[in-house]
């Protein structure tokens, strides 16, 4: 530091000659020479410059002067050809004799812009056909001529001369069919070229000289001396354009812009050497100055002497201060050394501290772990990487009754035994791989025990397996208490099977005699009776009909109990729900003279996703129950949502003016066998099951069932349960749409008779003539089968056309039975009685084989129409019949001579829109007469209607093969009506449902659907049995 | 006669240039007199293969099948067919007629569909004895010279008989009785002006509506124009005489009117010359009506014809390429008639005496057309005394077919030509 000063002065003293004098010498040779470069480079760039921009300036006059002289021949060279293709030269060229007079007066008037030209028609051999005005050109013998006449070209633009006189040369082919016939040619004076409008203006101070097949042709334009020129060749002829223009103009102005640039530059440069020598001065050598002396003083340690230097310098004044930051700087570094050496040895001293308070709780910890590791009850064994035993707990030793030592560094094969060491290697083999908990319990028959065996990987801290931790526990007392549980659930089950079982039976027991008896009722209520025996059959019928509903409560209310309810939420039309109980319970309300009515919010959704059997249960139930404690007044049931949450409720409120009931008892009326008077019951009837069985099934629907009542005024159930669907994304419904949806149940037809034997398999006796009677009603003749044998024995004996066959009797039951029959090939078809109500009974007996299907007790009306599935009704058998008998008998022949008369009145009244829909010509061919056609045709729309309702409640129930049995009946009905396109849809369906398919099976019931409703709608506009009176 | 050389001469001649003289002029006489015998016979056909190509192919096909017939000889001597393609250009086809005047194996010209070549050059084929046999040309002059020495033979519909044919169908059979006439404005259109206003006259028709006229090559515009027009008349029926680049012409801005405007067309057979019913095809053809005059033979109406049938495999046989069926023979009016008049060529050239100079075997052949006393088997029927010797009492004798050969026919769905049947009820001379 001390010699610093002595250096600076050395060097000071090397420098002789004084900044501000350095500084102005420096100044002024910088501007001189500046001021040179600037003048110099002035004058050539605007050389340069001066000749590019003349010269493209040029250039571009030269180009447009060119496309004006291209646009003049274009131009007459379109005139010319559209006057080449006027017809009458056309035929002049083809028939110049016919036309040469025609011709003369037609080429006087052709002009281009108003001028006219001389100009020459000639023909296929160049000789002229005419030409007007004068100078006459031969045109024979030239080589464009004989081009354009072989079709080489179809114009040519030239120049032609004639006594010194230049012309420019325009030829257009003249074509028939195509090919060149003829040339009209036209001679234009050269100087027409400059009437161009513009041409004069770009030739203003320049001088245009046209060159054609290198000779000179014409100039225009005034001449100079001092000359530049641009040269181009037309596109469209070998015309050169020399373009000439003088340099002596534009020579003139540049120099004169040059002499006066440089005079300023000159001028600039001195008063900038003036300026920048006084500001050097003040801003640079007096500032440093003051800064040398400053270091010096700095030299001599003076450090109070800091004094900062002001400059406008801006670097100046940064040096200035810079140089008193150092001197700051240097002082405090020193201080705070000082101060890191106190805070390292601070630092030392506490980790030396903290290392030994941590030793000490790690001797503390492990003693712990010891103590904990030594206590368990369970084995620990702690394997290193090559699984050799490095730890052990003293339960461990105990059990293997090895010393802790003589155990350590042995295998994990010392502690098992000999059959469980594949076991053990591939426990530990596999944690190896997996790196991750692995488990296996073990017997040990020696000793009747169960362990249990738990490895867990140790890893490193870089993740590598070093070892492992083998936990074994004694579970012999748990494995015993688990096998326990097990043989208690079977046997519950067991238990639980034989109560379902129990049930079955019941049902079956109970509902066959109740079969005989309500049918035997029914019957005797359609003979004539006395009224007191009138009343007495009533009363049968009544008290059966409680009986049976009793019953299905009590089953319903088992198998809630049993737990064996399932629940199927499927997605289903509200519609159809709703419609169906109307149709259920109308009657059963306007028999007491109620009012019925169901209110509909038009926010519900159009589908569900429930159980719509359950639904509609609830509902049934109910409503059932408002009207039988109702004397006067009205049930309403009022439909709507509950909440507004997407995933909503959907509320029913069943509202009556009936008896209603207290507060108190409220709560009991959901509960089983309870009336909510102990007295009511005797007056209405009924188990008391009806509202707890509704109660539950809304429970298991994930609703519930709530009631409000006030007594003498009535009451209002609450059905509310999940709607299952999203309701923004759901249509509205509509009931009328619903409608079509087949909840209507058609009645059957009690005037139609069938044709045919049927053979009745049936056990119990009173079933057995309950079947004779209800079929013989129906027209058909009778043969009972005790049993399953003797059903096989007949109906391989004789010739049927339908078996009605009772699922359960002895010795061989009807399913068994069945399996014999189609298996030996049987066709006739089987339908199967069950009186098992229980789900998936129909099921079986479609595997068993069987056709169909009857629930007993048989429903009066439901044996009709499965007779009519498989039976010809009279007219139909008759109908046949006539066909192929030839001698018709003397009864039948009158009514048929008035229909025949008839068809000729009515056939004609046919609809076409009816034809459209079936194939009426084949269908009467194939029965006989119009007449057969029209009794039938409503029997088929029924069938169809019955059918379709069945189909769309199979699909509703996903069930697949009553899907495949109604579609099949539907194409039956589609086949037998000629509406090919329905039996289609209906035969695709029957093979998705088949294949139990249901997506398809939906999607060809849309198609289905839309089909039938045409077509019923068609055929039910129309008044079949109106038509047959007229007949 | 060297040795006489300087010992006398004669007239200032020498007795060198009299013998090179005398034996120059005998070379040309027996140049000029070679007889054709034992050498070629060459046939021209010069017609339009441009415009109407289907027309010039046509004709060439009858021409060989005939000729196939006889093994391509005639009497003995070859036959060969030059042909040349005068694309309509009536100087064009004089420049062909000239160079038949420089063969000297040439015996005759067949013309081609358009009449304006024969009509502007009918004087100098007369006056140069050219042999031309016109199987299509139907201009009424053509085969009318005035004088004795004519030397045109037509077996083709004659616009004298055409007229009254196309009249009497519009306004017999059809019913029609306001036509107007669109006539080509040249000497055919002209000639059909003249016997479809005679016709018309004929049928109590004095008044015509209107008379229009178009040049070759005439455009869409104008035909629309020349159409708007006739539809501002009160016309029912157009006379059509043009030939088939102006029909597909007409028939196109006729079927782009409304269809309200659209009049029915009885043309001339023209239009039938080129590719009219590929363009104007079926589709096109049903929005317009259209009927046109044909002689009465045709391969499809007449299958079971025993010639037909041997023509037809005699064709299929010679052009594998083109013919399979009588549909495929394109413009069939000029195979038939080229066919016919080549039978009738034969017949005359094998009674004519071939000896002597071509200008002196064209006058033996052409006397002898003019008196074929056997009669030839034709497609169209059989020919007896086809022609005869004309004058201004007989202007017919170069004429071989009558107007009872003529009749209307139209185009079928193949674009095959069918005649109309039963036309004997309209077509008589006698008024119903």
């Amino acid at each position: 530091m001390d010699k610093q000063p002595i250096a600076i002065a050395e060097s000071s003293s090397v420098c002789r000659m004084p900044l501000a004098q350095a500084f102005s010498l420096f100044v002024l040779l910088i501007m001189g020479i500046f001021g040179l470069v600037v003048c110099a480079l002035m004058a050539s760039t605007a050389h340069k410059e001066f000749a590019r921009i003349e010269t493209r300036e040029h250039k571009q006059r030269t180009a447009a002067v060119s496309n004006l002289i291209e646009s003049f021949f274009e131009q007459h060279y379109d005139i010319l050809h559209d006057h080449a293709h006027f017809p009458l030269l056309t035929q002049a060229v083809m028939q110049p004799e016919i036309s040469r007079a025609k011709i003369s007066d037609f080429m006087a008037t052709l002009s281009f812009f108003g001028n006219k030209y001389q100009m020459a028609l000639l023909d296929f051999t160049a000789s002229t056909i005419h030409s007007v005005t004068e100078p006459q050109f031969d045109y024979t013998q030239q080589h464009w001529v004989t081009d354009l006449l072989n079709g080489r070209s179809d114009r040519f633009l030239g120049v032609s001369q004639k006594e010194n006189q230049f012309f420019w040369r325009i030829a257009a082919a003249i074509q028939y069919n195509g090919m060149t016939e003829g040339i009209l040619v036209t001679e234009i004076p050269i100087e027409e070229l400059y009437t161009t409008q513009g041409l004069s203006s770009l030739l203003t101070n320049a001088h245009l000289r046209l060159v054609y097949q290198d000779q000179f042709i014409n100039s225009f334009g005034k001449i100079a001396t001092n000359e530049s020129r641009q040269i181009r060749t037309l596109k469209c002829l070998p015309l050169r354009l020399e373009y000439c223009w003088s340099h002596n103009e534009i020579t003139a102005a540049r120099n004169s812009l040059l002499v006066r640039s440089v005079l300023i530059v000159l001028l600039l440069t001195l008063t900038m050497m003036v300026l920048s020598a006084g500001w050097g001065k003040r801003f640079f050598v007096r500032p440093l100055e003051k800064l040398r002396n400053l270091t010096s003083s700095l030299a001599q340690n003076d450090s109070d002497s800091l004094v900062r230097v002001d400059s406008r310098i801006r670097e100046i004044g940064l040096l200035s201060l810079d140089f008193a930051s150092m001197v700051t700087q240097v002082r405090s570094r020193e201080q705070a050394l000082e101060e890191a050496r106190d805070n390292l040895e601070q630092q030392v001293k506490q980790r030396t501290r903290e290392l030994q308070d941590s030793q000490e709780k790690l001797l503390e910890d492990r003693n712990q772990w010891r103590t904990t590791f030594n206590a368990t009850q369970d084995m620990i064994i702690v394997y290193d990487r090559e699984l050799k035993i490095v730890q052990a707990n003293h339960a461990t030793t105990a059990w293997l009754g090895m010393g802790y030592r003589q155990l350590i560094g042995s295998t994990h094969q010392a502690i098992f035994h000999e059959n469980d060491v594949p076991k053990q290697d591939c426990l530990l083999g596999r944690m190896g791989l997996s790196a991750r908990r692995e488990r296996m319990e073990t017997y040990h028959a020696e000793c009747d025990q169960w362990l249990s065996h738990s490895v867990d990987p140790v890893f490193s801290d870089d993740g590598c397996i070093t070892g492992a931790v083998h936990v074994v526990r004694d579970i012999t007392a748990r494995k015993a208490s688990q096998t326990e549980l097990a043989n208690a659930k079977e046997a519950a089950e067991f238990a639980n099977q034989a109560k379902s079982q129990f049930l079955a039976n019941m049902s079956h027991e109970i509902r066959t005699p109740m079969n005989a008896i309500i049918g035997f009722s029914d019957m005797l209520a359609d003979e004539t009776l006395t009224h007191q025996q009138q009343a007495s059959i009533n009363t049968i019928r009544a008290s059966a009909k409680n009986l049976l509903n009793l019953i299905n409560d009590i089953l319903d209310f088992s198998k809630i109990e049993a737990g064996q309810f399932s629940i199927e939420k499927i997605d289903c039309s509200l519609g159809v729900i709703v419609n169906t109980v109307e149709s259920m319970m109308r009657q059963h309300a306007e028999r007491k003279c109620l009012d019925f009515t169901i209110v509909i919010s038009n926010d519900l959704p159009a589908q569900l996703h429930s159980d719509p059997h359950r639904v509609q249960q609830c509902l049934v139930n109910l409503v059932n129950n408002a009207i039988k404690f109702t004397e006067r007044g009205h049930v309403i049931v009022n439909i709507s949502l509950h909440g507004s949450d997407p995933h909503s409720l959907i509320r029913f409120d069943v509202e009556d003016t009936g008896v209603g009931i207290p507060e108190d008892r409220q709560q009991a009326v959901f509960e089983s066998f309870t009336q909510a008077n102990g007295r009511v019951s005797h007056g209405y009837g009924g188990t008391g099951l009806g509202l707890t069985i509704t109660k539950q099934l809304a429970e298991l629907l994930g609703g519930e069932l709530t009631l409000s009542s006030e007594p003498g005024e009535g009451s209002v159930f609450s059905l509310v349960i999940p709607t299952g669907v999203d309701i923004a994304g759901q249509p509205l419904l509509n009931r009328d749409d619903a409608h079509n949806q087949g909840a209507d149940i058609p009645e059957a037809d009690d005037a139609v008779l069938f044709s045919g034997t049927v053979l009745v398999a049936e056990d119990v006796e009173g079933s057995q003539a309950l079947m004779k009677l209800m079929l013989k009603k129906l027209g058909v003749d009778v043969v009972i089968a005790e049993d399953g044998n003797q059903a096989i024995q007949k109906a391989l004996s004789q010739s049927f056309d339908l078996i009605l066959m009772d699922m359960h009797m002895p010795h061989t039951d009807g399913y068994e039975a069945t399996r014999v029959l189609k298996q030996r090939g049987y066709k006739t078809p089987i339908v199967a009685l069950t009186a098992n109500a229980m789900k998936g009974d129909d099921q079986q007996c479609m595997d068993a084989g069987c056709d169909d299907y009857l629930v007993k007790p048989i429903d009066r009306r439901e044996l009709p129409r499965i007779l009519a599935k498989y039976l010809p009704t009279r007219q139909e058998a008759e109908s046949t019949m006539n066909d192929s008998e030839s001698a018709l008998p003397q009864e039948h022949e009158q009514p048929r001579m008035e229909r025949s008369h008839a068809q000729v009145e009515s056939g004609e009244s046919i609809d076409s829109d009816v034809k459209a829909v079936i194939n009426w010509d084949q269908l009467v061919e194939r029965l006989g007469d119009e007449d057969t056609v029209r009794e039938i045709i409503p029997t088929y729309i029924d069938n169809m209607n019955e059918y379709f309702n069945k189909l769309s409640q199979a699909v509703v129930n996903s069930d697949c093969a009553s899907i495949a049995s109604h579609a099949r009946a539907l194409k039956g009905v589609g086949r037998n009506l000629g509406i090919e396109c329905l039996a289609d849809i209906a035969g695709q369906m029957e093979h998705s449902g088949r294949a139990e398919d249901i997506e398809a099976s939906v999607q060809h019931f849309s198609g289905l659907r839309t089909e039938i409703e045409k077509v019923i709608t068609i055929l039910s506009h129309y008044d079949w049995s109106e038509k047959t009176r007229m007949a | 006669m060297y040795m006489l050389d300087k010992a006398h001469t004669f007239l200032g001649l020498d007795a060198a240039q009299w013998v090179g003289g005398i034996l120059g002029v005998l070379t040309c006489c027996y140049c000029a007199c070679t007889p054709v015998m034992g050498s070629d016979i060459h046939i021209y056909l010069d017609a339009d293969r441009t415009g109407t190509k289907l027309s010039g192919i046509s004709i060439e096909q009858g021409i060989r099948t005939a000729l196939s017939e006889v093994g391509g000889k005639i009497a003995g001597h070859q036959v060969k067919l030059v042909i040349r393609d005068h694309r309509g250009n009536t100087r064009r086809s004089k420049r062909h007629l000239e160079e038949y005047l420089q063969d000297k194996h040439a015996l005759a010209v067949f013309a081609g569909l358009h009449s304006p070549p024969l009509l502007a050059n009918r004087e100098f084929i007369n006056v140069n004895e050219i042999l031309v046999l016109d199987p299509w040309a139907a201009a009424g002059p053509i085969t009318r010279y005035p004088s004795a020495n004519n030397w045109i033979f037509r077996l083709s519909v004659d616009d004298t008989k055409a007229g009254y044919v196309i009249a009497r169908y519009a306004v017999r059979a059809c019913g029609f009785k306001r036509p107007v006439l669109l006539l080509e404005d040249t000497g055919w259109g002209k000639s059909n002006e003249k016997t479809m206003k005679s016709a018309l006259r004929e049928l109590g028709i004095d008044m015509l509506v209107s008379v229009k006229w178009f040049n070759w090559s005439v455009s869409a515009v104008g035909a629309r124009i020349l159409l708007h027009e006739i539809n501002e008349t009160d016309a029912d029926v157009i006379f059509l005489v043009a030939n088939a680049p102006e029909g597909i012409t007409f028939a196109q801005a006729m079927a782009s009117l409304p269809v309200e405007q659209r009049l029915p067309i009885c043309s001339h057979w023209g239009i039938t010359g080129g590719d009219f019913p590929s363009i104007i095809d079926v589709s096109l053809r049903r929005t317009i009506r259209l009927n046109f005059i044909q002689t009465r033979f045709s391969f499809i109406n007449y299958p079971e014809n025993p010639l037909g049938q041997q023509v037809l495999s005699q064709a299929r046989h010679l052009f594998p390429e083109t013919i399979q069926t009588a549909s495929d023979i394109k413009a069939p009016a000029g195979f038939i008639h080229a066919y016919d008049l080549t039978r009738i060529l034969i017949a005359a050239v094998e009674k004519a005496d071939l000896s002597g100079d071509i200008r002196t075997i064209r006058r033996r052949v052409r006397l002898a057309l003019e008196n074929l006393d056997q009669p030839i088997q034709g497609l169209i029927k059989t020919y007896v005394r086809p022609f005869g010797i004309f004058s201004e009492e007989n202007p017919d004798a170069h004429e071989a077919l009558s107007m009872d050969d003529l009749t209307m026919a139209h185009y079928g769905d193949k674009n095959e030509i069918i005649l109309d049947e039963d036309t004997h009820l309209w077509t008589s001379s006698r008024l119903p």
